[in-house]
C-alpha cells in the first residue's frame, strides 16, 4: 500500500496557503522570486506540483513570461459559481485505518447501536497490513464521535455506539433542492465559505445516491466583487469564530520570527472593498485595540477562558468601532470630515445614490445647484481617502481637522498629473 | 473538529459513490467515476492504494477476479458531520435566508438542527464597506421570485415579468430566458442575466425593479453558448502600471481579483504591469477602481481610458487649486 507515498495529498493546510493565495491574487511570481522570499526552491516545487493536482486545469495555468514560468488562476465570471479554492481542502491526508475506520464503521452501524467488542468483532480482516485492535479501534471510535459521524451512549461501564441521525430524512427533494442551491450562493459569497462549501458537497452527494435526484451541471449564479482567497484563511478564521464564541483569551503567532502575544479577541472584521479580513481584539499587555490581518495569522492557541471584567472591556471596546470607516481605531475623538460633492444632478443623478449608499450614514445635504454637501464623524479619515478619490474631479475635501486629507489628495492628484504626463 | 479534515478528502466522496452506486465497480466505472467527479490531476498512488487487485489486500472494496465488490454487505449510510451540522446552522442566521428559503424549509431546518450546538456564529463576522440598503436588510424575501428564476434556468424555460422604475420605465408583460443570477456582494443586489428574444440581445434587469414573475411553459432552449459568445465578444482589456510598494500593489490586486487578469512583475525594472479583462459594461466601475488608487496605478492601455482618466485627474486637481 503505497497512500503514505502520495505527494499530492496535504498533511497541514498551513503548508500551501501562502503560496496559493500569492498564486491566486498575483499570479505574477516566479520560483526565483518565491525563493528570494524565503521559500526553499524544492518546496515551491511541492508545492506548485500539489497547486496543478488539486485545482482543475481551467482555473489553474502556467505561462512563460521573460523565460520564467508562472502559476496564475483565470477567473470567468460564466463559471464563477465555482468555488475552486474551496475545493483545496478536499486533499488533506489520510492513512488507511481512517479510511477503513470510517466506511466499516458506518456499515456496521448502519442497522444497530453496538459496543466496541461487538463492532470489533465484525470487522472484516482485508489486509495483513492493517489490523483493527481494540486500542486502535477505540481512537478511532472517539475521534468519529467527535466528528459527529457517530454517538455515543454511556450506561454505567457500558459503552454503545450508534449511527447520527439522518437529518435530511424528511426533507423532500424540492426541499432539499432549495438548501442546495442557498448553498451555492453561500459557499461563494460568505466571509467564511468552506464549511458551506463542504456542506454543499455533502448535500449533492446524499442527493444524488440516497435520492437519485439529477443535479443539473448549468451554474445558476455569477458573482461580483467576492473575494474568494479568502478561503485560504478559513481554517485559523473558523478557529477564531470558535474562540470569539466561547468567549476566550487566545495567543497569536504572526510568523516565526515574532513572538506570539496574547489578545482578547472580540469579532473579525470583513471589508468588502479589498476582501481583507481583520481580527478585532485587545492586547492583553497594553490593553490596547488591536486590528490584526486574519492572512497574517499562523497560529492560535487558547490560553484560557475570558473574565468577567474581560468580558465587559471587549462589550465597552466594540462601540469605538461606530466611528471607524474601516478598522481604525484612534485615542482622540473622532474627527468631522466635510466633503463637497459636485455633479449634474440630472446627467448625474447616480452620483447621489452612490453617496447614499456608500456613505456610511453620512449626512448629505444641498447647499447649492448640484453641489451637495456631506458630513460624517471617524476617527481616522485617511481611510477614507481611496473612496474619496474614487469620485475624482466630483469630490472635494472642504475639511477634516488636524489630518488634513485635503493637502494629501491635492498632492497626490498633482502627483498622478505628473505620471501621466510623463508617458504621454 | 479542525475545518481541514480527512473525512472531507475527495477520495471519501469517491468510494462513497462506488460503494452506493448499486453497479459493477469495474475499473472503467472507477476511471468514470473519478473523471467525473475528482477534481485536478489523477493521483496514480492513491489509485494503487485504494484498489488492489492482490489477494489479502484489500481496502473498503476487494477484487473479485472480475469487479470491485464491497467488504462488507451492508449498505452505506451519508451522515453530515459536525463542520457541515455547523455549516447548516448558520445558513439559519443568514440574513439572505429568506430570498432562498420558503417558510416551512426553514422551520424544518430549525428543528433539525434544535440540539445541535452553535460552536461558531457567521454573525460574529462584521461586514464593512457593503453598500447600504442592500439586499440582506430587505425585510420581505425574494424567495418567490428565485424560485421561479431557479427553475427557468435549470430547465432553460422562459420567465414573463413586469419591470418598472418610478418616473424612468415601465414594461409590462415582458419574456426573457434567464441565464444566470448575478450578485454583486459590494452592491448587495441581484440581477437577472437572460436573452430576451424579442430585442434580440441579451439583457441584465435589477430583481428589485422586477414583478410579476412567472415561469412560461414554453418550449426550452438553451442559450448557454450564446451567452459564452455574448460574454467573449464583449470583453475589454486594460493594462495598468502599479507603483511597487507593498500595500499599493496589494490592495491594486484585491480590488481586481474578481476579473480575469494577467501581472507581469519586472524585477529589473522594479514594476508591475496589471492586464485586467472586463465586461465593457463594467467600465466605469473599473475606471472608478483605478481613480480610488490614486497616482500609484497609471493607464497605460488603451489611449482612450488613459486619455479620460488624465483628465479627470487633471479636474480633479484643479478643484484644488483654483
Amino acid at each position: 500500500m503505497s497512500l503514505g507515498k502520495s505527494i499530492l495529498l496535504i498533511r497541514d493546510y498551513e503548508n500551501i496557503r501562502g503560496i496559493l493565495r500569492d498564486v491566486y491574487i498575483y499570479g505574477c511570481f516566479s520560483k526565483d522570486d518565491f525563493v528570494e522570499r524565503g521559500i526553499s526552491g524544492r518546496k515551491f516545487d511541492n508545492e506548485q506540483r500539489r497547486i496543478n493536482a488539486y485545482l482543475p486545469n481551467k482555473f489553474v495555468k502556467k505561462r512563460r513570461v521573460n523565460k520564467k514560468v508562472l502559476t496564475y488562476c483565470t477567473y470567468d465570471i460564466s463559471e464563477s459559481q465555482r468555488n475552486y479554492l474551496a475545493e483545496s481542502y478536499r486533499n488533506k491526508s489520510f492513512t488507511m485505518l481512517d479510511i477503513m475506520s470510517y466506511f466499516f464503521v458506518n456499515q456496521i452501524l448502519g442497522k444497530e447501536e453496538m459496543s466496541l467488542a461487538e463492532i470489533l468483532e465484525l470487522l472484516p480482516v482485508v489486509s495483513d497490513n492493517i489490523e483493527f485492535t481494540k486500542d486502535n479501534l477505540r481512537i478511532k471510535l472517539d475521534e468519529l464521535c467527535e466528528a459527529g459521524f457517530i454517538e455515543c451512549k454511556k450506561e454505567g461501564r457500558n459503552v454503545t455506539y450508534k449511527l447520527a441521525e439522518d437529518i435530511w430524512e424528511t426533507f423532500s427533494d424540492d426541499e432539499l433542492r432549495e438548501i442546495y442551491i442557498f448553498l451555492h450562493f453561500v459557499e461563494n459569497v460568505s466571509p467564511v465559505e468552506v464549511p458551506f462549501y463542504y456542506l454543499q458537497k455533502k448535500l449533492k452527494l446524499y442527493m444524488e445516491c440516497n435520492r437519485n435526484i439529477e443535479i443539473e451541471k448549468t451554474p445558476i449564479f455569477q458573482f461580483k466583487h467576492n473575494h474568494l482567497f479568502n478561503s485560504v484563511d478559513n481554517e485559523i478564521l473558523v478557529d477564531l469564530l470558535k474562540m470569539i464564541n466561547e468567549g476566550k483569551l487566545i495567543e497569536v503567532q504572526l510568523d516565526s520570527s515574532t513572538k506570539p502575544f496574547n489578545v482578547i479577541p472580540m469579532k473579525i472584521m470583513h471589508d468588502c472593498t479589498y476582501g481583507r479580513q481583520y481580527l478585532l481584539s485587545i492586547n492583553e499587555e497594553y490593553g490596547s485595540i488591536s486590528n490584526i490581518r486574519v492572512d497574517k495569522i499562523i497560529g492560535i492557541k487558547v490560553i484560557r477562558k475570558l473574565s468577567s471584567d474581560e468580558t465587559q472591556l471587549k462589550v465597552e471596546s466594540l462601540k469605538r468601532f461606530d466611528y471607524c470607516w474601516c478598522t481604525s481605531v484612534k485615542k482622540n475623538e473622532p474627527q468631522e470630515v466635510i466633503i463637497h460633492f459636485l455633479f449634474d444632478e440630472v446627467e448625474e443623478a447616480y452620483i447621489l445614490r452612490r453617496i447614499e449608499r456608500e456613505g456610511h450614514g453620512g449626512t448629505l445635504d444641498k447647499i447649492g445647484e448640484g453641489v451637495f454637501e456631506y458630513r460624517i464623524k471617524v476617527y481616522d479619515p485617511g481611510e477614507m481617502v481611496p473612496w474619496i478619490r474614487s469620485f475624482g474631479e466630483r469630490a472635494k475635501v472642504i475639511n477634516s481637522g488636524a489630518y488634513d486629507i485635503e493637502t494629501k489628495i491635492r498632492n497626490d492628484w498633482k502627483m498622478a498629473v505628473r505620471k501621466y504626463e510623463s508617458i504621454s | 473538529m479542525n475545518l481541514f479534515h480527512e473525512t472531507e478528502n475527495k477520495y471519501y466522496e469517491l468510494l462513497t459513490r462506488l460503494l452506493m452506486s448499486g453497479e459493477k465497480i469495474t475499473d472503467a466505472f472507477i476511471t468514470e467515476c473519478w473523471d467525473k467527479y475528482i477534481v485536478g490531476e489523477r493521483d496514480f498512488e492513491i489509485e494503487d492504494s485504494l484498489f488492489i487487485k492482490k489477494e489479502y489486500e484489500g481496502t473498503v472494496l476487494e477484487y473479485d477476479g472480475q469487479n470491485y465488490v464491497p467488504v462488507l454487505d451492508a449498505s452505506f449510510n451519508i451522515r453530515m458531520n459536525q463542520i457541515e451540522l455547523q455549516a447548516a446552522k448558520n445558513l439559519l442566521r443568514s440574513s439572505y435566508s429568506k430570498h432562498f428559503l420558503s417558510d416551512s424549509t426553514y422551520q424544518k431546518l430549525a428543528e433539525i438542527l434544535k440540539g445541535v450546538a452553535e460552536e461558531w456564529v457567521v454573525s460574529d463576522v462584521i461586514v464593512k464597506n457593503q453598500y447600504s440598503d442592500g439586499v440582506a436588510y430587505f425585510e420581505k424575501g425574494y424567495e418567490a421570485q428565485i424560485s421561479i428564476v431557479v427553475e427557468a434556468i435549470r430547465n432553460k424555460k422562459p420567465i414573463v415579468y413586469d419591470n418598472a422604475v418610478v418616473g424612468k420605465y415601465q414594461f409590462v408583460n415582458r419574456e426573457i430566458f434567464p441565464i444566470r443570477i448575478e450578485y454583486s456582494y459590494l452592491n448587495d443586489t441581484f440581477r437577472i442575466c437572460g436573452y430576451d428574444e424579442q430585442q434580440k440581445r441579451f439583457i441584465k434587469l435589477n430583481l428589485s425593479s422586477m414583478a410579476n414573475i412567472a415561469l412560461v411553459d414554453d418550449l426550452a432552449k438553451d442559450w448557454e453558448n450564446e451567452y459564452k459568445v455574448f460574454l467573449k465578444d464583449n470583453t475589454k482589456k486594460i493594462v495598468l502600471d502599479v507603483e511597487p510598494t507593498g500595500h499599493v500593489i496589494e490592495r491594486c490586486f484585491r480590488i481586481f481579483s474578481f476579473y480575469d487578469r494577467r501581472a507581469i512583475f519586472s524585477k529589473d525594472e522594479n514594476r508591475y504591469r496589471l492586464e485586467i479583462s472586463y465586461l465593457k459594461y463594467d467600465e466605469n466601475e473599473v475606471i472608478r477602481d483605478v481613480l480610488s488608487l490614486g497616482s500609484s496605478v497609471v493607464v497605460i492601455e488603451p489611449k482612450k481610458i488613459q486619455k479620460q482618466v488624465y483628465d479627470r485627474i487633471c479636474k480633479a486637481y484643479d478643484r484644488y487649486v483654483l
